[in-house]
């Protein structure tokens, strides 16, 4: 028989094991098939759980071979018919949705079906094989898809749009729309990179920030390409093999409007998500485990519009922003902040883009603690000293060859910077001008610089191996250079399987040996293997997908991201993202209901 | 090609202020750029709200609610060859409000 102690513990046992039953999460598994029943791998399937939802907003896994797909996490909320949760795929249209749930569990089953018009899947770079001229494509990327996708989802219904005039001149109605779809744009561009120039009253000058040059050029194409309602595409190819398995997840948080998102990271402990918004003055963080944000604002009594994130060795943030001259450390776990307003030796400001990135993607000094930085104001590389501030920069010679395109800032910006092994050269891209180039930061001699074939290459970010191999992504012509640091040669330059992609931004993998290619106008990272030579592909949920830097998270290999569509008034989304590849490289697997501590009461 | 970055300018990015949820009228027709294709008296990528104002003010009420539909999804044909850019970021609500707004600018 029970005493009354043994009863008490025995019914307190029976209450847990009951409360915790009842409260157990939901688990959600299923198959994606055709019609005639046959399993159908590699696609998408995406539980949307909304904004309000503990962790992430949204989560994507993929099918296997035998079609069958399982969520990593569970669930608190009910899973019901009402639940957001569909299947996606290049090409194929979901036909019907079957879904049996119960409190602990719901299992899908996903009719799809291959279509011939890939519309609704394809990605706006689809759309550009158009043009047929590679030049004349990489000219058109650089000038138009800086800030937004071409075309996006706004851009082909505008093509309805003038489709639906009937114009008795329909070449002459297509080029005067487009026109004023160029003017429009410059309007928006110049509108959002002069936030808080602007007095009242004062006309917005279109001519002024990334406008495009040669409009009419841009008209002309706009008009020989978009000749139709832009409703129907056929035969795009990713042109790589998925490498999405059943391990891989995509994680996806929603960042609160209004936001202008650039960078994201993960750090801290909670592990948080940490994204720079660029228009406002703040990091947002959230905790990756309850979906909950926290704001740590910059503390200048200015605003520096964050822009550019690097993890620190210790684990703290460093943040740097467009065109003004500070740079600011961010301790997330504490939320104190560093910040250092930098003025060089002869009295000038700095207009600092990034950090130098070491080969494990992290701020990389050199050997006497110094920070260098690329100076897209300037056209200059530079450090500054973070124990006193002292600041130095160094002009980048003008490549002869393309000293015309060098003329302004803008086409010769000093754009990315990373460090080599043993801290002695840092190496800069200049974004517009197709040129990139070392420097000696002990000797103080520049290296280079080199010219890529193409004036319209980009480049834009750039990786360094642990091998000294520099990877840059060339962002206009679509392709991968990498380039040889200690021979200073050019080992190759890689085509993406999709020239139209506009690679970002290219990051080294130093486990698993590969480059991540994040795209601005693919809507997939693409991972390039240099032994090999080959490429594989992972297929983002989302349209409009416009991604931006990829870091690697040491401890567990996944790779964060963010959507960061620059225009405010272009749709799309602004989220920040987690990517676990699935392959089981990195000794730890993330997942992010154990990637952080409990969470302290607030 | 190019872009063009104008450094001073940029400089000034510095004092970028948060996005103001408004909604009166006036306030929201600034805040979504409709300044890029209208002016107030003067003919520029689009028609000036007083000449849009004038045409419909017999109709206002009727004007009211396609005015809305076409701030938020655009469309041409009234005014030459160029259609409106759709405006898909706008609610209902606010695009009722600007294009009320639009239709009080009589000369």
């Amino acid at each position: 028989m029970f005493n009354k102690k043994q009863l008490g513990k025995t019914l307190a046992v029976f209450l847990l094991y009951t409360l915790t039953t009842l409260s157990s999460a939901a688990t959600i598994d299923g198959i994606v098939v055709d019609q005639n029943g046959n399993p159908l791998r590699n696609i998408q399937v995406t539980y949307d759980r909304g904004s309000d939802a503990r962790g992430a907003t949204a989560v994507t896994v993929f099918t296997g071979t035998d079609g069958r797909f399982s969520f990593p996490d569970d669930y608190p909320e009910r899973i019901n018919d009402a639940s957001d949760i569909s299947s996606r795929a290049l090409g194929y249209i979901q036909l019907d949705r079957v879904l049996d749930a119960d409190r602990r569990s719901a299992s899908v089953t996903f009719v799809m079906q291959p279509v011939t018009n890939q519309v609704d899947t394809a990605p706006a770079s689809a759309w550009l094989r158009r043009i047929g001229d590679h030049s004349r494509q990489a000219a058109f990327i650089m000038n138009c898809i800086d800030c937004h996708q071409v075309p996006a989802s706004e851009v082909r219904h505008y093509a309805s749009l003038i489709d639906d005039l009937h114009a008795s001149n329909p070449l002459q109605a297509r080029q005067q729309s487009w026109d004023s779809i160029v003017k429009y744009m410059n309007f928006l561009s110049a509108w959002e990179f002069s936030r808080g120039a602007r007095e009242e009253g004062v006309e917005i000058d279109t001519d002024a920030v990334y406008a495009v040059e040669n409009s009419e050029d841009v008209v002309n194409l706009l008009s020989d390409i978009f000749d139709d309602r832009l409703d129907h595409i056929a035969g795009y190819e990713w042109g790589a093999p998925i490498i999405a398995t059943p391990d891989t997840t995509i994680w996806d948080y929603e960042v609160p409007e209004p936001n202008a998102i650039r960078e994201a990271v993960m750090l801290g402990d909670p592990a948080m998500l940490l994204a720079a918004d660029v228009a406002a003055n703040r990091i947002v963080g959230i905790d990756v485990r309850t979906g909950r944000q926290r704001n740590f604002e910059v503390p200048t009594d200015y605003t520096i519009g964050p822009h550019s994130l690097h993890r620190g060795p210790d684990g703290s943030l460093w943040v740097t922003p467009l065109f003004n001259n500070t740079v600011a450390q961010l301790n997330p776990d504490s939320g104190e902040w560093d910040i250092w307003e930098l003025t060089t030796s002869t009295g000038g400001g700095v207009g600092i883009h990034d950090l130098s990135f070491g080969f494990e993607h992290e701020l990389l000094t050199d050997e006497n603690g110094n920070i260098w930085f690329s100076d897209i104001g300037n056209r200059a590389v530079g450090y500054f000293d973070p124990t006193d501030g002292k600041t130095e920069i160094w002009n980048t010679p003008v490549a002869e060859s393309r000293a015309a395109d060098s003329a302004l800032y803008g086409t010769a910006a000093v754009y990315g910077l990373v460090m080599t092994k043993d801290q002695k050269e840092v190496w800069y891209s200049q974004l517009g001008n197709g040129v990139f180039g070392g420097f000696n930061v002990e000797t103080k001699e520049f290296i280079g610089p080199f010219v890529l074939p193409s004036a319209n290459a980009g480049p834009r970010r750039i990786t360094i191996s642990d091998d000294d191999v520099m990877f840059l992504a060339l962002y206009g012509t679509g392709q991968i250079a990498e380039f040889d640091i200690r021979t200073r040669e050019m080992i190759a330059i890689h085509d993406l399987p999709d020239t139209a992609s506009a690679p970002y931004s290219v990051t080294w993998d130093p486990v698993r040996k590969v480059v991540w290619v994040p795209t601005a106008n693919g809507d997939v990272i693409y991972r390039f293997d240099p032994e090999t030579r080959e490429y594989g592909v992972i297929p983002m949920p989302r349209e409009q997908a416009f991604l931006r830097m990829i870091d690697i998270d040491p401890t567990t290999g996944v790779l964060v991201s963010s959507y960061a569509n620059i225009v405010e008034n272009v749709n799309g989304p602004r989220m920040a993202f987690i990517v676990d590849p699935g392959d089981g490289a990195y000794p730890e697997k993330f997942s992010p209901a154990s990637a952080s501590a409990p969470v302290p009461a607030q | 090609m190019k872009t063009r970055i104008l450094f001073p300018l940029l400089l000034l990015l510095s004092i970028l202020p948060p996005v103001v949820q408004a909604q009166d009228g006036e306030t929201l027709v600034s805040e979504t750029m409709c300044y890029a294709c209208h002016q107030m008296a003067e003919t520029s990528l689009g028609p000036p709200w007083q000449a849009i104002a004038a045409r419909h003010a017999a109709n206002r009420d009727v004007m009211m609610d396609v005015l809305a539909g076409k701030i938020i999804r655009g469309g041409g044909g009234n005014w030459g060859n160029v259609p409106m850019v759709p405006n898909q970021r706008v609610s209902e609500d606010q695009a009722r409000i600007m294009a009320e707004w639009v239709l009080d600018q009589t000369p």
